[in-house]
């Protein structure tokens, strides 16, 4: 191998500048202070003078590392995991970066581009990140190409590079549809304590939904296979609370294995889910599910829990009944505790129902809700007191679902009916451009759950009896009217109707694009290629097609390249006399490409006297021929071709 | 007169080339190059260091093609109408009255071009193109055939102008003289005086004959093969980078005007890429500007030949 | 020991695939190879723990991105290949060095395609590489490469090497050009050689002769070993330190034999440098000259074919015992 040229302080300017574009992701996402410095010394470089850049020492670059790799350290406490990993990746480039001056130093950047370009993806995989990935990945293949041909310009190397990846994409597309996927990692995920996001599963108190109510950030989506259920009965089930401690409900702390039997009233409804990721280990389902998938379990509160978090964008598919009846009567117990000693008006409230049946019980519960002129508020009065239940149904009577779950539970466990708080999502928008619904945080809702002798598990939503408009129409709706607020999500203001389709459609393109591009599972590989009649990753038939797109693409590509701009097609007599040509190299003799036919035949005279006649008479029927266009001297050529030894 | 066959104008342009070469002794590449020229309807430029017999080659060609001849000395002093003329108030007549300069005839020699200042180097060059001239909001025709040979000295001579390229491309083609052979110079230095020989020179042409000759080379038909060979070489000049520009398809037309004339010239109905290379480096050589040297190179555009197939 | 089993078939294989031939060769896909270069590798090994990572966290974007890697790969690769594919190469006749010299291998490139080509490199074993930066759709270049010749004799010209690793050098591509030219290596001419000994004729043996009374004194120079003592100037050598030799010439047209015998005394190469120097300095002369070696013998001559032979027979002499 020949010694390694030097670079150019362009060149090292270069590199410099592709390093900033492929570093930005990760820096974005990193602690501002350390991204901070990180991008200072890439832009240091960048802007240095040439001949400092030249200059800089070995050691420089050494100290660089340690020193980074120190304040990594510093910020994230460890130098491994997935947030640690990379900041160390960044720094370790932007060393080596100082100290790049060989072709060979600057290989090693360009791998290390390629390599940082693909780990931006550990961040998130939105359209937007993938477009910084094509953008960076298209600067360093152009770089790649000056790096070895200094001839090449900044728009030709452009164009070239575009090209080069433009060709690479069906590849990449046959692979990423066949290439089998892992249905589990082969090493577990580092333990990453990312932001929660949406719902808690560990606690509800008042005002913890409240301030979902001003997130428009979508929870999920979800599409329904068949005709989609009524507003009012899209309650999306998700943590169940059965411990009030008097200011806030908490998950039960034993759960007994087996959820109870359920008996399906009603028709099933199928749909499916994309959640985005929130980090906890529930799942949301159509409140009462009855199928799931595998990876989920029902607990006995008929919660759908997960075994890992969800961190990455999960689609599955479920179905559940809209009318049931559960069986057995585990849980009741626990779900007729109080915290002893408070709230001595509801408790009296509520006894005064002892004599009627449970389900007459919970009806004249929400009688007296009806009747008491509570309303519904985003913005209720603080409650304070020690019996907080009393303040808010006796003396503020304004709240939001919470209030009223709560509320209603604590009344009903008073009056002796097992009653228990379950959190969700109610309603969602409906995107027509991809037909389906978007939840977002802002339709968070509280609702209860109360235990029927016959029954069983039973929903009620103390909400809709005081709003009933907020259930029917949506939140949107009976809230636009009453509250101009401007801690209204944008978009649940219903003025912008432009604005509201846009993003609907965009809503609609980043649903397909997580649907197909990023929840592109194990499972709905399978999918695909079960319609393709491939059932096992062995079997012949996947061969056939993986081998089959295989030699399609590198059999279009040789042909593309080897047989593209084929030799100028020929004229007849141009062709003779190629034929005459050939006879002349037994005599060692070879026309030149840029030597004229006359050129040649005097050549040829000198070499080979006694052939000078026919070779002069060849040459003058071929320029005839072949410049004055003579027909005759073509049939003429053809015969003395022929004749000529 | 009945027209004159083409066969007996090639012989008399032959007799001419030969008097030439009797005048100009040792060159009969650019005397022919130079007859090519005239024939081709361009203007010749010249280039080389004094006294190697430009003006005289230029005075002989216009005797012995029967032209009138002007010539006139270019310096810097040298203004633009003394070059076209002057319109002078004539009293007696009561109206301005136009005194045709020396640029008013056949066969116009701007001795030294390179000597005089863009103004006046652009007037003549304008007057080449258009082939006629404006004064006073007048314009007057130039005679028929009009044929500008200028003569220019190698620009590392001090006290030159040279001329910009946009005027270098009006000249289709451009020669050197160089230095005679030593056989040749042994001969000029034996023989008579050039200047007496120039005297004796009788023209051989006329001006009806060099029209009809003019007229023979333009119907001249091009094979597509050639063609193809032309085009090769104009998009190499293109291409390659170490031009600043390629060839402009004036270039390219005057190369086909320019091979035309030296197949005829060499007796031939039909064009052959042999012709074209003959022609290549007085047409390209002067249009062509190197990159590195930012001059005129010659030898890249005799390299070009070598590095373009012929189709 | 393994490396050279393994070279000699893989040597006559590769003589097999391109046999020498003349004239321009063009290079069909049969005679060009093509292999990663350790950058390629590195590239390779790089996208391999991107796939497995991203397979691993489960990120499509990442899998995806990975096989973009391998595509890109793939485009590189083809277009790697048809950088080459389709050149016409030609070693022109090489003219004949002497020996320590460099021969001047001129090699014509041809494009044939309607592509441009970048940044080949011809090279072969010894010779420091020639470089082609860029060739134009249709054209043709020409490369020198220098091939030092140590030693005389005919050399057949090594096989030559054109090589690319363009566009990104992740892949080398590379043929090979066989070309049935030999080259003539000259001995070197001895610097300052004794002048020849004048005016013997083809006879053969050591007979010593002293000038002629023909021979014109043509001057002075210095003493150098193997002078005759004869040829010694006394006379204006006593008037300073240095012995001198008087030189005279043959008037033009007469000519001189140069004997294997007159430098019998050298070593073989030395004595070939001599015979050479002698040679030239003929030549130079315009002077005709005969060689007598103990296997071959040219009668005397002028022109520059004559010098030619003469000068093979020096670079093949091998002396029989």
């Amino acid at each position: 191998m020949s010694m390694s040229r030097q670079l150019s302080p362009q060149e090292q300017q270069q590199l410099g500048v592709l390093m900033l574009l492929v570093c930005l992701p990760h820096l974005m996402m990193q602690t501002p202070w350390l991204s901070g410095l990180l991008g200072l010394l890439l832009l240091t470089y960048c802007g240095l003078r040439p001949q400092w850049r030249t200059q800089i020492p070995r050691h420089f670059s050494l100290l660089l590392a340690t020193l980074s790799l120190l304040l990594v350290n510093q910020v994230h406490q460890t130098l491994i995991g997935r947030e640690a990993g990379v900041a160390v990746l960044i720094a370790l480039c932007i060393s080596k970066l100082y100290e790049t001056r060989s072709v060979r130093d600057a290989h090693a950047m360009l791998l290390l581009a390629f390599f940082a370009t693909g780990i931006s993806f550990l961040h998130g995989q939105a359209p937007w990140q993938a477009a910084l990935a094509g953008l960076a990945l298209v600067a360093t293949v152009c770089i790649a190409l000056r790096l070895e041909n200094k001839v090449l310009t900044l728009g030709i190397s452009i164009k070239t590079a575009i090209k080069i990846c433009l060709q690479a994409i069906p590849l990449a597309i046959l692979l990423f549809i066949l290439f089998p996927r892992l249905p589990a990692p082969l090493w577990s995920l580092p333990n990453e304590t990312a932001a929660r996001t949406g719902l808690s599963g560990d606690k509800m108190s008042p005002g913890s939904l409240n301030q979902l109510i001003q997130d428009d950030r979508i929870a999920f989506r979800a599409q329904f296979n068949g005709m989609a259920p009524r507003q009012t009965q899209l309650y999306w089930r998700g943590p169940v609370f059965d411990q009030f401690d008097g200011q806030s409900w908490l998950p039960a702390t034993a759960h007994s294995s087996n959820p109870p039997p359920i008996i399906a009233r009603g028709p099933q409804v199928n749909y499916s889910i994309t959640l985005e990721p929130h980090q906890q280990n529930w799942l949301l389902a159509l409140d009462l599910p009855t199928q799931f998938p595998q990876s989920a379990m029902l607990n006995s509160q008929l919660q759908l829990i997960q075994r890992s978090p969800i961190s990455q964008r999960l689609r599955y598919t479920a179905s559940s009944t809209l009318h049931w009846q559960t069986l057995g009567n585990a849980d009741t117990a626990a779900a007729l505790q109080l915290p002893p000693s408070l709230n001595p008006k509801t408790v009296s409230l509520a006894q005064s129902w002892q004599q009627q049946a449970p389900a007459q019980r919970v009806q004249s519960g929400l009688q007296w809700l009806k009747t008491q002129h509570f309303s519904y508020t985003l913005t209720p009065p603080l409650l304070e007191k020690k019996d907080r239940i009393d303040e808010f149904l006796f003396e503020s009577k304004q709240g939001y679902c919470e209030h009223y779950a709560s509320a209603f539970a604590v009344l009903m466990r008073a009056a002796n009916v097992p009653a228990r708080i379950v959190t969700g999502y109610q309603g969602g928008q409906f995107n027509p451009n991809g037909n389906y619904y978007m939840i977002r945080q802002a339709d968070a809702h509280a609702w209860v759950e109360v235990w029927l002798p016959e029954q069983g598990w039973q929903r009620v939503d103390p909400t809709f009896v005081v709003s009933p408009t907020r259930i029917e129409n949506g939140f949107e709706n009976s809230f636009a009217s009453r509250l101009q607020n401007d801690a209204l999500p944008s978009l649940l203001s219903r003025n912008a109707t432009f604005i509201k389709a846009m993003r609907l459609q965009l809503d609609a393109w980043v649903n397909h694009w997580n649907q197909w591009v990023i929840a592109y599972d194990s499972q709905r590989q399978l999918n695909l290629l079960q319609r393709l009649g491939i059932n096992d990753f062995l079997s012949w038939r996947f061969l056939l097609y993986l081998c089959g797109g295989l030699l399609l693409i590198l059999g279009g590509f040789l042909v593309y390249f080897l047989h593209r701009n084929p030799a100028q097609p020929t004229d007849m007599a141009s062709q003779l006399f190629a034929r005459y040509c050939k006879k002349l190299h037994r005599y060692q003799l070879y026309q030149a490409p840029h030597e004229t036919a006359s050129q040649f035949a005097v050549r040829c005279q000198i070499a080979q006297p006694e052939l000078a006649a026919s070779m002069i008479e060849i040459t003058n029927l071929y320029l005839a021929a072949r410049y004055a266009q003579d027909s005759s001297a073509l049939a003429q050529l053809k015969i003395a071709i022929k004749r000529f030894a | 007169m009945s027209p004159p066959t083409p066969h007996s104008l090639l012989q008399q342009l032959h007799a001419a080339e030969q008097q030439l070469n009797q005048i100009i002794v040792g060159k009969p590449q650019a005397i022919r190059l130079a007859l090519a020229c005239v024939l081709a309807q361009g203007h010749l430029l010249i280039e080389d260091i004094p006294g190697v017999g430009k003006t005289t080659l230029a005075h002989a060609l216009a005797q012995v093609l029967g032209l009138a001849f002007a010539r006139i000395q270019f310096t810097s002093d040298l203004l633009p109408a003394d070059l076209l003329g002057v319109s002078v108030y004539e009293r007696n007549e009561a109206r301005f009255h136009f005194h045709p300069g020396p640029i008013f005839t056949q066969v116009l020699l701007a001795d030294e071009i390179n000597r005089a200042t863009a103004k006046t180097q652009s007037a003549l060059l304008e007057a080449m193109a258009e082939r006629q001239v404006t004064l006073d909001g007048q314009t007057h025709s130039l005679p028929a055939p009009f044929f500008v040979i200028a003569t220019q000295n190698p620009q590392q001579q001090i006290g030159t102008f040279p001329l910009p390229e946009s005027q270098l491309d009006r000249f289709l083609l451009r020669i050197e003289l160089g230095y005679p052979s030593p056989a040749a110079e042994r001969a000029l230095l034996e023989g008579t005086d050039r200047q007496v020989l120039l005297q004796q020179t009788s023209p051989l042409l006329d001006t009806q004959h060099l029209i009809a000759a003019q007229t023979a080379i333009q119907q001249l038909t091009l094979s597509p093969a050639l063609l193809d060979y032309v085009q090769a070489l104009i998009a190499h000049t293109r291409r390659d980078t170490q031009f600043v520009y390629g060839l402009s398809p004036r270039a390219a037309l005057g190369l086909v005007h320019a091979s035309k004339a030296w197949a005829w010239l060499n007796g031939r109905n039909m064009v052959l890429p042999d012709d074209v290379q003959h022609v290549f480096v007085a047409v390209a050589g002067h249009r062509l500007i190197s990159k590195h040297s930012h001059r005129n190179d010659f030898a890249a555009a005799q390299q070009i030949l070598t590095q373009v197939a012929i189709p | 020991m393994i490396k050279s089993t393994i070279n000699k078939p893989w040597q006559r294989w590769i003589n097999r695939r391109h046999p020498a031939r003349s004239g321009p060769q063009a290079i069909r896909h049969q005679q060009l190879y093509i292999l990663p270069t350790r950058y390629g590798f590195a590239y390779s090994i790089m996208v391999l723990t991107l796939l497995v990572g991203a397979l691993n966290y489960q990120l499509n974007l990442g899998l995806l991105f990975a096989f973009l890697l391998i595509g890109i790969g793939q485009t590189v690769m083809f277009k790697s290949y048809a950088n080459l594919l389709g050149l016409r190469l030609e070693a022109l006749p090489i003219s004949a060095v002497f020996a320590g010299e460099h021969a001047a291998v001129l090699i014509h490139i041809e494009n044939t395609k309607n592509i441009s080509r970048s940044q080949l490199q011809v090279s072969c074993r010894h010779s420091p590489i020639a470089w082609l930066a860029n060739l134009l759709p249709w054209e043709t270049q020409d490369v020198t490469l220098r091939l030092p010749c140590p030693q005389r004799g005919a050399v057949s010209l090594p096989r030559l090497r054109l090589e690319s690793t363009q566009p990104m050098a992740l892949f080398c591509c590379w043929s090979y050009l066989n070309s049935p030219q030999s080259l003539w290596v000259y001995p070197a001419p001895e610097q300052n050689p004794p002048p020849p000994p004048i005016g013997r004729g083809p006879s053969i043996g050591p007979t010593l002769s002293s000038s002629n009374g023909q021979d014109e004194f043509n001057g002075l120079r210095l003493f150098q070993r193997g002078d005759a003592k004869h040829a010694i100037a006394w006379k204006h050598s006593a008037h300073g330190e240095q012995l001198l030799v008087k030189q005279f010439q043959s008037p033009a047209g007469q000519s001189i034999y140069f004997h294997w015998a007159d430098v019998q005394g050298l070593a073989l190469e030395h004595a070939l440098s001599r015979l050479c120097a002698w040679i030239l300095a003929a030549h130079a002369r315009e002077q005709a000259y005969g060689l007598e070696l103990p296997n071959a013998h040219f009668a005397p001559a002028s022109g520059a074919i004559h010098q030619q032979r003469c000068l093979m027979a020096l670079a093949q002499f091998t002396p029989t015992r």
